[in-house]
């Protein structure tokens, strides 16, 4: 396998403005020779096969300004006659002289359809303009429509097409965590051209094979968002049933396999259109999600196998936020605005009202000018009014001045945020910053700054106009380093860990020495570590805190998040996580858009991808093991968060901060995560049947013995957790059976807090 | 062992020698008759203040040396401690709680440890650095900690932090140093076992009729009833008991009554015995209803060469028209020596501080014990496999049949045979392919040996881990090699309870109350080498160590008379699995699964597994008469020693493809793997899916305890009855119990 990962980091600014869309992803520029004969990505392969590398395909080059007339958001709808009357283009011609085998990879590139006058089928496959400039022929439309309805297919692009309902939902699909979907209107204005990004939009007889699955045969069909793939088990009149409901956007990697049995790629010397397909070729795509999921796609024929592939890459690769699904996705269950203000933070400031007058909620932030990565409101100081707040904020960097981000009832002390100080080589001060920090002690008290980067790395930031509080001007402020490992270390480490896991077949013997290798387990511990830091200072020393580490939108945040899942009992409900979720990661400004662009297979360069939030579930997820009663919520909630936040339906975990998703409108157009989670039937998957609520703070341990690998994301589609679910519903049933007459309903469970031994044998630190 | 009734009143009484407590009933003069002799009382008899602590539920027989009142454990993990009482008898340190002396629920065996269980004792003072104590080394500082490390793995900690404590510290912790030193396991050749006796007739039959079901239902193998009856079972069409054995002359290691194919009579048995290793003759461990047996064995002999006559019995006894044989030998597994060596290393990783924060993943590679489970799994796997797929019989061959093959033997049952996964069923497994069949305990896990406790402080350490079979002179006979075999199979079954959580009627507690009942010295069940020695009752004269087949088929001791004695002596030690013993009715419910339903996962096992997994799988050789090797997961063909010639050479190899099912999941690409039979657990063997056994192994760290409470859904769900257990009892008790000291406090 070869990752084309070679040149360094691109040191971008972390924390810049990243609203508008993307211009193409960084490709790679195809490594030529780099002939993958033989597949070193694992399985061989019979004959010789020929690897492509993903990444090469033009069509994901620039992003046509979205065309007024086009819409897009296919919804599943239409998809089940067509799947029936869908042909895959018959070839109009023959190689000529078969039998000769390719020789590299530039020669299957050229089949790729880099330029239209390779693809002989330009007259029946649909092509968007952009690939087919000279197109009068091509319209930029969904295939899928084009086979419908033919009286819009050719010639002209199809006027602006109103959503129809088509009535019909799809019928029961088999779709695991999706509710059933109806396809609403695509509301959007917005629209572009996914189908200048669709080669070819069915292939029938595809072989569909996953881990632990039975492998299927059905009819492959791409639409803008989604891979599909139906069987038609009893013939034509029969419903199909769905195996496959793909996300395009939750692939991370496509990697095509042609085997050349059979087939000839004759020399082109002028590009003319030639059919390289013959009846016993076909191609190998294997999908790798951002889920971890791995899919392989046999498809018959060369060329269509190419062009699913080359289409997957390039809509999986759309950058342009608005062209997300979410913006297309209406389930029928649920209303746009539902979910959206679950988690106000002027409720959380009412809380704390009502034990201190400390604290006011400043909207100094209200149009994102004081600080683009903030939200509008957030809560600081009450003696310290908005001016005050202006300047200290131009004092750190982004604009991310201490804000409140914990209020420990139990003793009053607080935990703060923020980016780095700039105080830069020269030592600049601020008094407005001072004064800040000063104003949340009171006389005689003592603070900690827990800072995640290491004294030497806080020291060096000084040259880049960083820094770190110096002792003189912030006196009552005691600086602890705790070096956090984020960014590019830490998506390497997530990659090659899920690359061990993966790896099935060798090196089982030295299993742990690679595990140790992988520093993913090292991490999580320094996380946990730090956030108990940051919990024993408030719990135990009774001193405030602030946490930062340079641009406070990625460590910090796990620092501030985890030590609230350890102090405050209602962080661990699963209404209360997902305050915690929206209040530390999202409106604080988590960008989720960068972090959560790529997954661990991704071939394209990193660029600022990091799995912040995923350390952070795995974090939550060692709490949850070792105390299994006191989290209300199980494996199953971090599982699905871990999917939305790289690939999702829903509009929660899109964009980089708050000033974004105003700008996208994402709280309008786009239903809420929490909405759908929150809904009794759902809801019900993620409850954890040991819960029982304990007030105490969870103190986790940090040895090395106690920190497991998280069997159940890494190994979720590797193997089989048949039997421990089946253990699973046994305790659950033996929960439902048990409960004792006096217990309440889940609804009010906080009532029975300290009687409960459970909490008690859990703490007794 | 406090029974329910014994009450504060019992204080004090008689000052030094405890009596029994009541529910053991000893008639007093039997009891020191059996018991102690003079020279075991304990010179520091005097002195020690009588105090006012809950009755001491002695062992009979035993003697306080030494107590401590006013003492308080560790608890396991977190910052708390239960004040009592640390008494040092000659048998074990003990601890009394102080509060709530009625409720003897409190984990009696979670509070003393037998004396030569003891592996390290270390007193501690703030002023001075901890000392590792002995009997030579005194103690010349006051201890506020002692913490006595214990090969189960165990640590205890007690803290003396009142004042007016010190010359009670002081005097306990030498006084335990000393015990230690005179309590030589077995060893002491005066005193045999009966010294650690408890007697039979009132095994502590408390108020749990409806619950000794475990212990009943378990077959010891010691009687030809329990033979029957377990053969039935099994619905081992052409198999039959026989008694050929019953004087353990035939066969001084192997169990009276051995299956044995129905077509042989005993007079032709006879003749096989002399051609295998220890005269460990080929008997039947487990029959397959799908019709495949497993079977067991020592080596060939090297030097018998078999007439005509007896290879012809040789023959019908392996093969006997039952299809094909395939010898399964124990060549992959790892040796005794790299299991203990790994043992010890395991040991010496899970003291505090042997680790680097960093590497201790490494090093816990390093240790190789994770591989040998695995090693063992996997062929397990295979063999369980084979088994299920073909009617075939498998002889499980190992050189002396004592060691590997009953970890064998047991563990293909356990996939294979639901029954062996409830409770009841597990123990006799244990006491059928491991007591009777006469794995020898002691030598094994070093229970003989009387300076083994000692192996950490000798000075200069002889290094235990270089020698690949460390051997002892003790007198004129060699000891076998030291090697926890055991352990290792309690691990693989706790791997097992792991993967397959809804599938075991019992949990990881009781794995663990196994695995920490073999160290302690008060039951039969773990003290012999083979049933013969039990029936003897002498534990430490090897029965079968210089056995050789020059005599034939005779007995090398024909002359002893031991008709009358079987059974007889053995009872007078109670089994472990009188659980009664050593843990509270608590505790025992906590050895249960309740999400484990009765451990059937799939169907019973009465349907006919070979219809549905392969029925197509035919044999690469015509059927019966057939002799296959199983090495690696292929079978070769192969002749038995007798035969001279080559194999014939067009049976090519065949792999019954174990990969896909032993290591389930697989590349992304791969196929579906078949489904596994009903009944027939197949576990993945790969890295990650192997585990430590945290719970077990990590006790001695208490830093790193608090993560090892769910380490699995079946522990959660034993926790779970645990709390709810609790909260029913809380519910008319009301909240003003709450203000018991001590989170561990039991509620009642």
């Amino acid at each position: 396998m070869i990752y084309p990962r070679a040149q360094p980091p691109s040191r971008t600014r972390l924390g810049a403005g990243e609203g508008g869309p993307k211009k193409t992803q960084g490709r790679k520029k195809k490594p030529v020779g780099a002939t993958g004969v033989g597949g070193a990505a694992g399985v061989p392969y019979p004959g010789r096969a020929v690897k492509v590398e993903p990444g090469q395909d033009p069509a994901a080059v620039p992003v046509p300004p979205p065309h007024p007339a086009v819409q897009a958001a296919p919804g599943p709808g239409y998809l089940k006659p067509d799947i029936r009357r869908a042909r895959s283009p018959a070839p109009s011609c023959r190689p000529r002289r078969p039998g000769k085998a390719v020789r590299g990879i530039g020669r299957l590139q050229a089949c790729t359809p880099r330029s239209p006058a390779c693809t002989p089928r330009s007259l029946l496959a649909p092509r968007g303009p952009l690939l087919a400039p000279q197109g009068p022929r091509s319209h930029p439309e969904v295939p899928a429509r084009t086979l419908r309805s033919p009286a819009c297919t050719q010639r002209s692009p199809p006027a602006a097409e109103p959503e129809q309902p088509r009535g019909s939902r799809w019928p029961q699909v088999p779709v695991p965590g999706r509710g059933r979907l109806r396809r609403g209107s695509a509301a959007a204005g917005t629209a572009m051209e996914f189908a200048e990004l669709i080669k070819t939009a069915t292939v029938e007889s595809v072989l569909l094979s996953c881990a632990g699955l039975p492998a299927v045969k059905g009819t492959l069909c791409i639409t803008s968002h989604h891979l599909l793939l139906s069987s038609c088990p009893g013939g034509d009149s029969q419903p199909g049933t769905v195996e496959l409901w793909l996300l395009i956007r939750n692939v991370d990697a496509v990697e095509k396999r042609v085997q050349n049995l059979g087939w000839y790629q004759p020399p082109r010397t002028n590009g003319s259109p030639r059919d390289t397909r013959l009846a016993g070729s076909s191609g190998t795509i294997t999908l790798r999600c951002k889920d971890l999921k791995v899919l392989q796609l046999e498809i018959p024929g060369m060329e269509e196998c190419l062009n699913i592939a080359s289409s997957i890459e390039a809509l999986s690769s759309v950058d342009s936020m608005m062209m997300m699904y979410p913006f297309f996705y209406r389930p029928q269950s649920l209303k746009l605005e539902e979910g959206w203000n679950l988690f106000p933070l002027e409720r959380y400031f009412q809380q704390i009202a009502s034990q201190t007058s400390q604290w006011r909620l400043s909207d100094v932030n209200r149009d994102f000018t004081t600080c683009p990565t903030y939200p509008p409101a957030v809560i600081v100081p009450a003696a310290v009014d908005d001016d005050a707040l202006r300047k200290a904020a131009r004092f750190r960097q982004g604009g991310r001045f201490p804000v409140l981000s914990y209020y420990h009832p139990k003793n009053g002390t607080v935990m703060l945020r923020s980016s780095q100080p700039l105080t830069g080589p020269n030592r600049k001060r601020c008094r407005e910053d001072e004064m800040l920090l000063g104003m949340v002690l009171d006389e005689g008290e003592r603070g900690f700054i827990i800072d995640t980067r290491s004294a030497q790395a806080a020291k060096q930031a000084r040259m880049t106009g960083g820094g770190t509080e110096p002792k003189s001007s912030y006196p009552r402020w005691r600086r602890l380093h705790r070096p956090l490992e984020r960014g590019r270390p830490l998506q390497e480490s997530f990659i090659k860990l899920v690359e061990a896991c993966n790896d099935t077949s060798i090196n089982m013997d030295r299993w742990l020495s690679r595990l140790e290798s992988c520093r993913w387990l090292s991490h999580v511990k320094a996380a946990l570590s730090t956030a108990c830091l940051a919990a024993q200072c408030m719990d135990r020393e009774e001193a405030s805190v602030l946490v930062h580490g340079a641009e406070g939108t990625d460590t910090t945040l796990l620092v501030t998040a985890l030590a609230q899942v350890i102090l405050d009992p209602s962080c661990r409900t699963l209404v209360g996580f997902q305050g915690l979720l929206e209040r530390e990661w999202i409106e604080a400004g988590h960008p989720f858009h960068l972090r959560c662009a790529r997954s661990a297979y991704s071939h394209a360069r990193l660029k600022q991808e990091a799995p912040l939030f995923l350390l952070f579930l795995d974090c939550v997820w060692q709490l949850s093991r070792q105390f299994p009663f006191s989290l209300e919520f199980g494996e199953h909630l971090l599982l699905t968060l871990f999917d939305n936040a790289y690939a999702s339906d829903y509009g929660t975990f899109l964009c980089n901060n708050e000033k974004e998703r105003c700008l996208c409108k994402v709280k309008e157009t786009t239903h809420s995560l929490w909405a759908w989670l929150n809904q009794p039937g759902e809801k019900k998957k993620y409850l954890n049947p040991l819960y029982s609520h304990n007030a105490l703070v969870i103190w986790p341990s940090v040895e090395p013995q106690s920190i497991q690998l998280w069997q159940g994301l890494f190994f979720r589609w590797i193997r089989s957790s048949q039997y421990l679910d089946e253990a699973w519903a046994e305790i659950e049933r033996l929960v439902e059976g048990n409960k004792p007459p006096v217990k309440e309903s889940a609804g009010n469970r906080l009532s029975r807090s300290l009687s409960d031994p459970a909490a008690r044998t859990e703490n007794e630190r | 062992m406090p029974g329910p009734g014994a009450g504060p009143g019992g204080a004090g009484r008689g000052g030094r020698c405890c009596s029994g407590l009541p529910g053991f009933s000893v008639p007093a003069p039997a009891a020191a008759a059996a018991l102690g002799p003079p020279g075991q009382s304990p010179s520091a008899m005097s002195g020690a203040p009588g105090g006012r602590r809950p009755a001491f539920p002695g062992l009979p027989g035993e003697l306080v040396l030494e107590e401590a009142a006013g003492a308080r454990q560790r608890c396991r993990e977190g910052d708390g401690s239960v004040p009592g009482t640390l008494l040092c008898t000659n048998r074990r340190v003990a601890f009394l709680p102080a509060q709530a002396p009625g409720s003897h629920a409190f984990l009696h065996s979670e509070y003393d440890v037998a004396l030569p269980c003891i592996r390290k004792l270390v007193a501690a003072s703030s002023f001075t650095k901890p000392k590792v104590l002995t009997a030579a080394s005194t103690l010349k500082f006051i201890p506020e900690e002692l913490a006595v490390f214990c090969r189960d793995f165990r640590l205890l900690r007690f803290h003396f932090h009142e004042n007016g404590l010190a010359l009670q510290a002081f005097r306990v912790a030498n006084a335990i140093a000393q015990a230690r030193e005179a309590a030589a396991w077995l060893g002491d050749a005066g005193e045999g076992h009966d010294g650690w006796s408890c007697p039979a007739e009132a095994p502590l039959e408390d108020e749990d009729e409806e619950e000794e079901e475990g212990s009943a239902a378990t077959l010891l193998f010691e009687s030809l009833r329990d033979w029957e009856k377990e053969l039935k079972r099994l619905g081992a069409v052409g198999w039959r008991v026989s008694a050929v054995n019953e004087r353990f002359d035939m066969a001084p290691s192997l169990p009276q009554y051995l299956w044995v194919p129905s077509g042989l009579l005993d007079h032709d048995l006879k003749r096989t015995f002399a051609h295998f290793e220890e005269r460990r003759v080929p008997r039947l461990c487990w029959h397959h209803p799908g019709g495949g047996d497993l079977l067991r064995a020592a080596g060939f002999h090297a030097a018998s060469e078999p007439g005509s006559e007896d290879v012809k019995c040789l023959e019908a006894l392996l093969l006997g028209g039952r299809g094909p044989c395939v010898l399964a030998d124990t060549a992959e597994l790892p040796t005794l020596a790299d299991i203990q060596v790994a043992h010890l290393k395991l040991r010496a990783l899970c003291l505090p501080g042997a680790a680097a924060e960093e590497k201790w993943l490494s090093a816990l590679e390093g240790t190789r014990w994770l591989d040998h489970v695995r090693t063992c799994l996997r062929k397990a796997v295979e063999v369980a496999l084979l088994l299920a797929g073909r009617r075939c019989s498998i002889l499980l061959q190992e050189p002396s049949d004592r060691d590997l093959n009953c970890l064998l033997a047991s563990l293909v049952q356990l996939l294979g045979d639901p029954h062996t996964r409830t409770l009841p069923g597990f123990q006799s497994l244990v006491q059928r392919e491991w007591v009777a069949a006469g794995h020898p305990f002691p030598h094994r896990l070093g229970l003989l040996r009387c300076d083994s406790p000692r192996e950490e402080v000798r000075t200069p350490p002889v290094p235990p881990l270089p020698h690949p079979c460390p051997r002892w002179v003790t007198g004129t006979h060699v000891l076998p090699p030291q090697a926890p075999i055991f352990l290792l199979f309690l691990d693989c079954t706790w791997q097992l309870v792991r993967q397959f959580p809804a599938a075991f009627g019992f949990t990881e507690a009781y794995l663990l109350a196994l695995h920490d009942s073999s160290f302690a010295p008060y039951f039969s069940t773990f003290l012999f080498s083979c049933q013969r020695q039990q029936g003897q009752g002498s534990p430490h004269r090897p029965c079968s160590q210089t056995y050789t087949p020059v005599n034939g088929w005779r007995d090398p001791q024909p002359g002893v008379p031991r008709a009358g004695r079987t059974g007889s002596p053995a009872c007078r030690l109670p089994t472990v699995w009188d659980w009664g013993l050593r843990y509270s009715r608590h505790q025992r419910a906590q050895f249960r699964n309740p999400a484990g339903a009765a451990g059937t996962v799939g169907a019973p096992d009465a349907a006919d597994p070979q219809t549905p997994s392969r029925p197509t799988d035919a044999w690469p050789g015509p059927g019966a008469g057939n002799v296959f090797v199983l090495t690696k997961g292929t079978l070769s063909p192969q002749l038995f020693p007798w035969r001279s010639g080559r194999p014939p050479p067009r049976l090519s190899r065949w792999a019954p493809s174990l990969e896909s099912l032993g290591e389930r999941g697989g590349s992304p690409g791969g196929n579906q793997p078949p489904a596994p039979p009903p009944g027939l657990l197949l576990p993945c063997a790969a890295g990650p899916s192997v585990r430590l056994w945290q719970r077990c192994y990590l006790r001695g760290l208490p830093e790193a305890q608090r993560g090892r409470f769910a380490p699995s859904p079946a522990g959660l769900a034993e926790e779970l009855t645990l709390l709810q257990d609790r909260l029913s009892a809380w519910q008319p008790a009301g909240p003003c119990t709450k203000a018991a000291s001590s989170p561990l406090t039991p509620s009642r």
